[in-house]
């Protein structure tokens, strides 16, 4: 092997190290399933379907599923939320390595349950999407899934 | 330069390099929040009765509150047969959380109701 070519080899492997160090060129690493980590479990049916409109009261859904992930203006509505990544392959940036936003894709789902004046529910709204978002879908705000966006509750 | 020499720069630099992206991924490794763990943290709430400053006084304040002060929620971690209240911004959503406690009290301030909620799965952190 001459001295130019070994020149040349030292300057690929150069350049694909910088790349991957400088998180140019993404390598690929399995993606976890399940939720995020900001995110609860998602909630079972079970618990739901104990939640009956004109019956049951605000202690008492607080009382079955907890602390919700937001609430609109004196309670008038409770919302909950789960983000769950699904698996499979995703990107990542190296050095960074954290995975690349718009390559994941995730299951939103999300309760929202309304109450009347006297805080007995009016409404139960459930709702599971699939899509592709960057991080902090946690918070209904700043979710970048523009078709979970849609029907989201009013303040 | 010898054959040798090239084995050896080669494998030098596929060495470095593994190395790198080792170290790349130690560096960002997320960090469990620290969770000291109670075995009788809640132990209090099985001695009738209970009261909202019997509350305040073990566990501090809530993570929120409904219904005029009624009813609180506390979130909790969990560490081996431990327990903890989990103190983090709201921003870091239920990261570390495994429990969700919610304590429903009457005018008087006497616990009524309560209800350990699992939040999160074991399984589910990762």
């Amino acid at each position: 092997m001459s001295i130019s070519q070994q020149l040349r080899g030292y300057a690929c492997a150069g350049v694909v190290c910088c790349g991957v160090l400088s998180a140019c060129i993404p390598i690929p690493i399995p993606r976890p399933s399940g939720p995020i980590a900001e995110s609860r479990t998602p909630m079972g049916g079970q618990s739901l379907s104990k939640v009956v409109p004109k019956e049951t009261t605000r202690t008492e859904v607080l009382l079955l599923l907890g602390e919700p992930d937001r609430r609109g203006p004196n309670d008038r509505w409770i919302l909950y939320t789960s983000v769950a990544g699904i698996g499979g392959v995703g990107w990542a940036d190296v050095p960074i390595v954290k995975e690349v936003g718009l390559d994941r894709t995730y299951t939103v789902r999300r309760v929202t349950i309304e109450f009347d004046d006297l805080g007995v529910v009016s409404a139960v709204e459930s709702e599971v999407k699939t899509c592709s978002m960057w991080h902090g879908c946690t918070d209904p705000e700043g979710c970048r899934c523009a078709a979970a966006l849609v029907s989201w509750p009013r303040t | 330069m010898s054959r040798v020499e090239e084995i050896l720069i080669s494998r030098s630099a596929s060495v470095m390099c593994t190395v790198a992206l080792v170290v790349g991924c130690q560096s960002t490794a997320s960090v469990s929040p620290n969770l000291a763990g109670d075995p009788n943290l809640l132990a209090f709430l099985d001695r009738q009765p209970v009261t909202q400053a019997d509350v305040s006084s073990h566990l501090g304040a809530p993570s929120a509150t409904f219904e005029e002060s009624k009813v609180l929620t506390y979130r909790i971690g969990q560490s081996g047969n431990g327990f903890s209240v989990i103190r983090q911004p709201t921003w870091n959503g239920w990261k570390g959380v495994r429990y969700d406690l919610v304590l429903a009290f009457d005018d008087a301030g006497t616990l009524r109701q309560r209800a350990f909620i699992e939040i999160r799965r074991p399984s589910d952190e990762h």
